[in-house]
């Protein structure tokens, strides 16, 4: 930008215009956080000014801005009054008139704020609006209060997504600032880690940030409070805050012209879209803050630029670029910025543009300012993936007016401007920036390729393949360096010299609904629901990693359908960083992501990911399905026969992932064909329902085919000789079927005429494994009304079908888990079933207003968690807002409750914001994990408490099981060591080493006293077999107990 | 980071039941096989037999012959050219060899006959050292002692068991036990002054040297003994009797395993690989190779005619030929070439058919042509042409692009029809699998339509040659009948243009009426079986 030091003193003391403030007050937070910081010194100031205001000023309706944010009609009317140029000068607001006004407000809170001396930061309210806020946030951290004593504890959301703004640098370089919702983050660009996080209290959530310019270290945060706050990133202290009562979309700082304080540059919106010149002050200073409109239109503004310390100001709409040029630049005063706008439409939706100043000669610093020409070169991207290149665009803008001067302000035409066509990217030019020197132009397009175009060759080189659509381009304060933020959530920073890497931040990337995809009131009946589906995720238990599918790019701009997910991220809770990212199918990262036709290429799409028991294998399921557009060569106009000529081209694979120490990534060790099939077309099944064995390595699949099969390791023999191969010791491992079992459906029909439809009768299928792995329960809900569906008991050893339960009606099933004796299957209701003694125990209800029946299979989780006895499950809320606000959005929140299956009540309760799509237990460990749709991870867990320590830690479940073996159970114990000579069991024995080593001589000695008869009594039997199981564990394994 | 660009994944259609594993890789290896028949008058070769090769003996130098044993003569054989080095016939007028055996240093070879003789002939010169006629039926195994060179034991029909020195005219020891004919027999390995032997008693015994009278140890059988063998180890020793071969533990006195895979009377064993591997010939014409220690069958060989003897003939510690002798007389030596004896091997007979050929200058251009891998170094920096011109050096920041197929790189670039073209004009092995790869590729682009479109008579037929060539394939139906509906949408309309197409259409037509046909056929035999299957399942129920 331009250099604004040299440029003469103009500032003029407007004692004048301090009426004009907007600013109630500003809060100075010191470091030391004593009173004194607490004391609003500014408040005597616009008190003891009341007179002076208005000598200067054109009165102002005494119309309260405060109490709505967007623009009052006096304004617009004050708009229309002022010059033809659309400029407004003068509408302001009397902020004095104002808090006059507010006086006379005996109910608003701020009435008596003149009087009050002290007032903590987060009480500044404005008007009733905000009173009310205030008074609900304390309830509400009256509640919280109140459940902090309970046994379970939520999170602060881990993750989230990173603002689609431009990143920030800091001017050093040396950081990087990037926004979430709630937090603007700064990492350290030479190691790509997170160096301060400045939590941005309060009710609102963070729309954009930029750094002050005139002090390197501090920040201004714009938020959805309407409040403007500014922060000292370096030290995470936050200086000033100002209401400013309107959402800023855009914000963009420079240096006062004729000063060295900064004047912020704000994008508002509201009813109409407002760019507004702020000069907000703190301290002693606070009494400075002006305001100033200088343009308002209907058009929703796009993206704003500011040039040479305010001269310039560039705006973009959907199909509308504005060019503002500040007239009278003697005039420093913010209430003197008047500017000279011309707009002109293009023919493309314009997605991003970029201005740049070409300051001809040498005498760059010197007065640039006065300088009558400014070369003013526009590139505009468009969504068609062309880049508009103008170049000194005010010397077309002036000929052109020459030409037509009677139809001077009106709309100029793209053509007449002649710009330059710079055509490469395939698709939507994602960002666009010209570098420092201007020569050349930086551009990122949703096709993933970066472009550097060298404007006086024409060359371009690219840098393709950046796995996800590129939202934003940002060169450096040096140009040494380009940072790029990806729509997969995360941020590169690249060197310009050999675009090789040098930062790498990235986020969590899985599945993100915006709020423009989430139901309306409108729409509430006929939405799909199908965005909240369940998101795969898995927990690691080798280490506190969670797995989970992701999109391979989410663009901010797309809000289309579900995109497919063909990655998988692995993200650490316990250091808040995402570890690994993996394709588990094949992508389109390095190949053309359309089709002919136009149509994005649809990866596949994974289903289902599960890890072995002891994290050491992980199994995927993903589907793919030829895109309907695809079919035209079978179109025979039947629609149904259509869609059933798709699903029979299904393809789906179950793959099994091997953990590679070495490498630190999962490696494909099988991939199994069709999994489930259909035998009669010969087509791929839909698999439904997968999960892993808890006691040894296996997984279990369950298809629309009506099979469930185990699927289990085999150590690889070839001629009866173990094969060992590459950097196994152990002998290769082959994944095979295990056991198929079918599950009868009660409605017994006719297997013969097996058609699609007739399949498609299975409504919904889940599974789950016992604990100790011997019992598989299928359940399974038909798409018949009158039929409640029926679970099956399998024995996991036997394959065999042991009991059918069909006293509970789980027309709905979206979930169903075992823990110990007992079975929870989530439907209408939560049902526990205990399966000891074959009897129902109690239900419990949940309540998921907003979704439909149909609806909710798909958006209640069920998690079981053994270490702690307890199950999960999350139901989520689309309310209806109580005040009927112009967003007509449903308001989403997700109720989490954990339940202990003893007691009817849940045992904790908790609303967590926004939509849970995925629950999962905490592996080896208490509590469980929720991901939910804006990318964030909570975890749930039990608070220890301090009585916990002396004792020893719980029983685990295999110790609980030896401890009630029968007779019969020893006897298989006995015959173990003889199996173990079978080299497969060897390798596939889980080593579990906490477990007390019985000696086969030992369990032998109890029982070979002599024949049946013989034997001593079962009790004392039981006695010497639970001294020889039973014994403390090893010291190592109770370090914390003693 | 930008994303390397990976190779496209072939794609890997489901294998069928039978593959070849690396044993069978290996036993088929053994190609170059030699046939002969040494006799002359189609006698069987009843016995072939290598000098006893102690593991470690680097002091004597492993004499490279065997001797095969047919009708009235005993033949030394060469192992490393395959030839006749020694034809010993100094047998009895109507005299039948049995059991020609070349002492360890290759000094002397001991046969027994039919008329109950045992001869000793010095090898060079053939002269006969030693006559014994003590049996009185036909010697059926003669061997020399492992270790002690004077010393050779027998096994005659007269049902005994003899141990022999060779300077003294008479047996040193006579074993008496066998009931019938003694047709096997071997010394036992490792000073355990042991001799095995089994008979037509259907026993195998032991006897010990050191102690004449009766059997050590006895282990009876179902069928009369064909061959006996002790394995290296000496705690077990393989013994055949009818088709099956029972494994031995002398240690514990008991059968351990029996093998019966031979369908007929297993007539010969030979171990290989160090003693790691067994093989064993059969009247059914096959030779088995068992792994040792599960004894599983590895590998298998046919012969045309009923074995009658084996040996497999190692060579500096590997095997080499595997003989095997049959009943009508033919004698086959398969031989496993080493790499440079392949390349030899091959360059030899590249070369003797460009010289039936008359061909034989292009095809010594052609080998000069050929240069090592270092030229190429040799020749680098001659062309610089000074310092006046510049030498830019591309280089590539990007790292390097995995240079795959020239279809694979016009696939990623969207030249879907070039693609198509190109791979469908290979011709070499991965034709098949580069075709199916590049085709669902495409299918998961839905550029399917795009590759197919806008051909011409000449463009279109390479498509329909595939189709006609790949409907069959089961594993890819889904895929050819997509291909073919697209072609049919897009060309129905331009049939009867052009003849060639036109024939290409028929014919493909019919491939499909064959498979349907072929697929009816399989569907009503399998509901045939199944009803078998369910039958005989079902059967024994309805018994009870």
């Amino acid at each position: 930008m331009a250099d604004v030091n040299g440029m003469p003193k103009l500032k003029r003391k407007r004692e004048g215009a301090e009426p004009l403030r907007k600013k109630v007050k500003t809060q100075r937070k010191s470091k030391t956080e004593d009173a004194e910081g607490e004391t609003s010194t500014p408040l005597k100031a616009p008190v003891s000014t009341p007179s002076s205001s208005n000598a200067d000023m054109k009165p102002a309706p005494p119309s309260s801005l405060k109490k709505e944010p967007t623009p009052t009609p006096q304004r617009s009317q004050a708009n229309s009054a002022s010059a033809a140029d659309s400029s407004t000068p003068k509408a302001r607001k009397d902020k004095k008139r104002d808090r006059n006004q507010k006086k006379d407000e005996p109910k608003a809170s701020e009435a008596k704020e003149p009087f009050v001396e002290r007032e903590t930061p987060t009480t500044v309210v404005v008007n009733g609006d905000n009173a009310d806020k205030s008074t609900k946030k304390e309830k509400k951290q009256k509640k919280r209060k109140g459940k902090q004593n309970d046994q379970w504890s939520l999170s602060e959301p881990q993750g989230g997504w990173f603002l689609q703004q431009d990143p920030v640098f800091s001017p050093d370089e040396k950081h990087l600032l990037l926004a979430k919702l709630k937090t603007l983050e700064v990492y350290a660009t030479e190691t790509s880690l997170l160096a301060k996080e400045l939590p941005v209290g309060g009710s609102g959530v963070i729309l954009s940030y930029a750094t002050s310019s005139a002090q390197s270290n501090q920040a201004y945060i714009a938020d959805s409070a309407g409040m403007i706050t500014l922060w000292d990133w370096t030290n995470g202290s936050k200086i000033g805050r100002w209401d400013i009562g309107a959402n800023v979309r855009h914000l963009d700082v420079v240096k006062q012209p004729g000063s060295d304080q900064d004047l912020l540059y704000t994008h508002e919106t509201g009813n109409s879209h407002v760019i507004n010149v702020h000069a907000l002050r703190t301290g002693a200073q606070a009494s400075k803050t002006e305001l100033r409109r200088i343009l308002k239109t209907s058009k929703p503004i796009s993206g704003l630029q500011v040039l040479l310390g305010g001269k310039i100001v560039v705006a973009s709409s959907a199909n509308c670029v504005m060019v503002g040029k500040r007239a009278k630049l003697h005039k420093t005063a913010v209430q003197d910025f008047e500017y000279v706008w011309r707009e002109f439409e293009t023919s493309g939706r314009i997605t991003t543009f970029s201005a740049y100043i070409h300051i001809p000669g040498a005498e760059k610093s010197k007065k640039p300012l006065q300088d009558p020409r400014d070369n003013l070169d526009l590139a505009i991207g468009d969504s068609e993936g062309v880049i508009h290149l103008f170049e000194d665009i005010f010397t077309s803008f002036a000929a052109i007016e020459k030409s037509q001067k009677e139809k001077a302000g009106k709309a100029i035409g793209l053509e007449s401007l002649r710009p330059k066509r710079l055509h490469w990217h395939r698709e939507a030019v994602g960002s666009l920036k010209w570098s420092r020197d201007g020569n050349y132009l930086i551009s990122g397009g949703d096709e993933t390729v970066l472009t550097i175009w060298q404007l006086s060759t024409g060359k371009q080189q690219h840098l393709p393949h950046l796995t996800a659509a590129i939202e934003n381009v940002v060169v450096s304060p040096s140009g040494a360096s380009y940072a790029i933020s990806l729509a997969n959530n995360s941020v590169i920073v690249l060197s310009t010299s050999e675009l090789l890497a040098k930062t790498n931040i990235i986020g969590l990337q899985s599945r993100r609904v915006d709020q423009e995809q989430q139901p309306r009131e409108s729409n509430s009946s006929t939405y799909s629901f199908e965005l909240f589906g369940p998101v795969p995720m898995t927990v690691d238990s080798k280490n506190s990693h969670v797995i989970f599918a992701t999109p391979s790019s989410q663009p901010h701009r797309h809000h289309g359908g579900l995109l497919p997910e063909p990655y998988a991220q692995t993200y650490d809770i316990a250091t808040h960083r995402a570890v690994a990212r993996q394709a588990l199918t094949r992508n389109n990262a390095t190949d053309t992501n359309v089709d002919p036709e136009g149509q994005r290429v649809r990866e596949p799409n994974v289903q289902f990911i599960q890890t072995s028991h002891d994290g050491m294998w992980l199994a995927t399921v993903d589907e793919w399905l030829p895109p309907s557009s695809a079919m035209g060569h079978i179109e025979e106009g039947d629609l149904k026969a259509n869609e059933e000529e798709r699903l029979f081209r299904r393809e789906s694979y179950l793959k099994i992932w091997r953990w590679d120490e070495k490498g630190a990534q999962w490696v494909l060790d099988a991939r199994i064909d069709a999994p489930h099939f259909h035998k009669g077309v010969a087509a791929h099944a839909r698999v439904v329902d997968l999960v892993a064995d808890p006691s040894c390595t296996g997984f279990a699949t369950v298809g629309d085919d009506r099979i469930v099969r185990v699927w289990r390791p085999k150590t690889r023999t070839r001629d009866g000789i173990v094969v060992r191969g590459g950097d196994r010791m152990q002998g290769l491992v082959t994944w095979s079927l295990d056991r198929s079992i079918g599950i009868p459906s009660k409605l017994d029909i006719d297997e013969s005429d097996q058609t699609l439809q007739d399949l498609s009768t299975l409504q919904s299928c889940h599974l789950a494994f016992s604990a100790d792995g011997s019992a598989l329960a299928a359940g399974v809900s038909w798409a018949s009304g009158t039929d409640p569906g029926v679970i099956h008991i399998i024995d996991a050893d036997e394959g065999i079908i042991r009991r059918s339960i069909t006293e509970i009606d789980i027309t709905e099933l979206s979930g169903l888990g075992i823990f110990g004796r007992y079975l929870i299957a989530v439907s209408n209701t939560i049902v526990v079933w205990d399966m000891v003694i074959d009897q129902f125990v109690h239900s419990m209800p949940i309540d998921t207003p907003g979704v439909d029946t149909a609806h909710r299979a798909q958006l209640v989780r069920l998690a079981v968690n053994e270490e702690d006895g307890t199950f999960a499950v999350s139901a989520p809320r689309f309310e209806k807002e109580e005040k009927a606000g112009s967003r007509r959005f449903l308001k989403t929140s997700t109720r989490v409750s954990v339940f202990d299956p003893n007691h009817p009540k849940a045992l904790w309760n908790r609303s967590v914001p926004g939509i849970v799509l995925a629950l999962a237990s905490a592996k080896g460990g208490r509590g469980y994990i929720t991901l939910d749709a804006s990318s964030s991870i909570r975890t749930i867990s039990p608070k220890a408490t301090t009585q916990q320590l002396p004792t020893p830690p719980p029983e685990t479940m295999p110790l609980l099981l030896t401890d009630s073996v029968d007779v019969d159970e020893i006897d298989d114990a006995k015959q173990k060591p003889y199996l173990q000579l079978d080299a497969s069991e060897e390798l596939l024995r889980d080593s579990e080493n906490d477990k007390p080593v019985v000696r086969p001589e030992q369990l032998q000695a109890i029982f070979e006293s002599g024949s049946s008869n013989a034997l001593p009594a079962v009790r004392d039997l039981f006695d010497a077999i639970v001294g020889l199981y039973a014994r403390k564990p090893r010291a190592s394994g109770v370090v914390g107990a003693v | 980071m930008a994303a390397e660009v990976q190779p496209l994944q072939p794609v890997k259609l489901p294998k069928g039941p039978s593959t070849i594993t690396s044993e069978q890789k290996y036993w088929n290896s053994f190609a170059s096989e030699l046939r002969l028949d040494p006799s002359q008058h189609s006698s069987p070769i009843t016995h072939i037999s290598i000098p006893y090769q102690p593991a470690s003996n680097l002091l004597v130098a492993a004499q490279e012959l065997f001797a095969v044993t047919t009708g009235s003569r005993v033949q030394i054989f060469s192992s490393k050219t395959r030839k006749v080095v020694k034809n010993i016939s100094r047998f009895g007028v109507d005299d039948i060899a049995h059991s020609g055996a070349i002492r360890r240093d290759g000094r002397i070879v001991v046969a027994g006959g039919d008329s109950g003789t045992i001869q000793a002939f010095d090898l060079n010169s053939r002269a006969i050292l030693k006559t014994w006629k003590e049996h009185k039926q036909p010697v059926w195994v003669t061997q020399w002692h492992p270790s002690e060179l004077t010393s050779l034991m027998s096994c005659s029909d007269d049902q005994t068991v003899r141990l022999w020195d060779l300077p003294s005219d008479k047996s040193t020891i006579k074993f008496d036990g066998h009931q019938d004919y003694v047709r096997c027999g071997s010394f036992m390995p490792a000073q355990s002054g042991l001799i095995v032997s089994g008979s037509y008693d259907q026993t195998v015994r032991l006897w010990d040297t050191r102690a004449s009278g009766k059997a050590v140890m006895v282990f009876k059988h179902a069928a009369p003994v064909e061959a006996v063998l002790p394995m290296p180890s000496g705690t077990a020793v393989l013994a055949t009797s009818d088709n099956t071969i029972s494994v031995l533990d002398i240690v514990a006195a008991k059968p351990m395993h029996m093998l019966r895979n031979h369908q007929k009377t297993v007539t010969a064993l030979s171990l290989a690989n160090n003693g790691e591997r067994l093989l064993s010939g059969g009247l059914d014409g096959h030779v088995k190779v068992f792994e040792t220690t599960g004894w599983n069958v590895v590998a298998g060989m046919k012969y045309p005619s009923p074995i009658l003897s084996l040996s497999v003939i190692p060579s500096q510690n590997e095997d080499k030929h595997i003989a095997v002798g049959m009943q009508t007389g033919l004698l086959s030596v398969r031989t496993r070439l080493s790499g440079e004896q392949k390349a030899l091997a091959r360059e030899r007979e590249k070369e003797m058919k460009a010289l039936m050929e008359g061909k034989i200058d292009e095809y010594d251009r052609s080998r000069k042509r050929k240069r090592g891998k270092g030229w190429a170094k040799k020749l680098r920096g001659k062309d610089f042409t000074g310092e006046g011109a510049d030498v830019v050096i591309d280089g590539n920041a990007r790292g390097k692009i995995h240079n795959s197929f020239p279809w694979a790189y016009a696939l990623r670039v969207g030249q879907y029809a070039k693609a198509l073209d190109m791979v469908l004009e290979q011709n070499d092995a991965n034709a098949r699998e580069h075709s199916i790869t590049l085709l669902t590729a495409l299918r998961h682009r839905s550029t399917l339509p795009s590759a197919l479109a806008n051909r011409d008579e000449v463009t279109l037929q390479p498509i329909l040659r595939w189709l006609i060539k790949h409907v069959s394939d089961y594993r890819i139906t889904r895929l050819t009948t997509d291909i073919a509906l697209v072609v049919l949408d897009m060309y129905a309309d331009q049939l009867g243009r052009s003849e060639e197409i036109d024939m290409l259409f028929e014919r493909l037509v019919m491939m499909v009426r064959d498979v349907v046909d072929t697929s009816q056929t399989a569907v009503s035999v399998a509901g045939v079986v199944d009803c078998l299957t369910s039958c005989a399942m079902s059967g024994p129920a309805v018994e009870a």
